[in-house]
């Protein structure tokens, strides 16, 4: 039997890296927070690729008010994405401000998704909370080569 | 199998879990640059030796999974699982790691490195339990 998660969709309204920029553009970038349940529907656990780590679309306003709790003027600039199929990964550069030091926040995502009939079906987002953390001084300069050096933050 | 998705299997499995560092000469092209698994930081190939030198023996036995690949042009993209354990405690270590590479003909020439460095270091010991809500709710570690 096929592999349902390698069936191609061959007749995609527009490539997945599409919606995801729309994503971007329209939600954590101006904020309406009332269009999130426009870009997802979720697939049943059994045709994802990994259940448990694919993003509830619930918890995505969620998210983004902690975020904008910290940081505003949110920036996100597609470094590189690549279609594949259904299938899109995309590497991300996100701008924003300290609302605490109003100085500027840069840091790094990388997300994997799949669209089925033009929405986002699952995704899997690895935000660099590191060095987001460590910009907004709450871990210290040089977070990483401490902790790799064995450093105990806690 | 891919010639691209090749590459990276090797990567994992000579450099990070056989700890084989001279194997990186196979992997990169002359110039390449690695950024994202410490932050912004760019690492050469020579560079990328001294971190895999100094972060394997925080470690037990490595294993690693790719649940999913795909390949573009130049580019590939990886979903690539960790599996280790704390060598201090033996907690269990399992992240999950982005890449997205550029390839000059079989070898890697620009790295994107994302891993869920907050967890591991969380699963080491070395940043408190759930870090991640411990510190969207504004504690400073420092």
């Amino acid at each position: 039997m096929a592999d349902i998660r390698t069936l191609v969709d061959v007749d995609l309204i527009e490539p997945t890296s599409t919606i995801l920029r729309r994503f971007y553009t329209d939600v954590w970038e101006h904020l309406h927070y009332d269009r999130i349940p426009d870009y997802f529907r979720p697939d049943l656990p059994d045709n994802m690729l990994i259940p448990d780590r694919a993003v509830d679309p619930e918890e995505v306003r969620e998210w983004m008010q902690i975020l904008d709790a910290l940081v505003r003027d949110k920036k996100v600039t597609f470094i590189h994405s690549i279609d594949d199929g259904n299938w899109c990964s995309a590497f991300l550069k996100i701008s924003c401000v300290s609302r605490a030091t109003n100085k500027p926040v840069t840091t790094y995502q990388q997300i994997l998704c799949r669209q089925k009939d033009g929405l986002l079906s699952e995704s899997y987002p690895q935000f660099d909370l590191l060095r987001f953390f460590e910009q907004l001084d709450q871990l210290p300069e040089s977070a990483y080569e401490l902790l790799m050096s064995g450093t105990v933050l806690r | 199998m891919p010639q691209k998705l090749k590459t990276l299997q090797t990567y994992y499995e000579e450099l990070w879990v056989k700890g084989n560092l001279d194997v990186l000469d196979r992997l990169f092209a002359p110039g390449a640059r690695t950024r994202g698994i410490m932050g912004d930081t760019a690492f050469d190939a020579e560079e990328l030796k001294e971190l895999v030198a100094m972060v394997r023996p925080l470690l037990g036995p490595i294993s690693f999974s790719i649940p999913k690949m795909m390949v573009q042009d130049d580019w590939l993209s990886a979903l690539v699982e960790i599996k280790s354990h704390a060598i201090d405690n033996g907690t269990p270590i399992n992240v999950f790691n982005q890449v997205m590479a550029r390839f000059d003909e079989d070898r890697m020439i620009e790295i994107y490195s994302n891993l869920d460095g907050l967890t591991f270091f969380e699963q080491l010991g070395l940043l408190p339990d759930n870090a991640m809500a411990v510190m969207l709710g504004g504690t400073r570690l420092r």
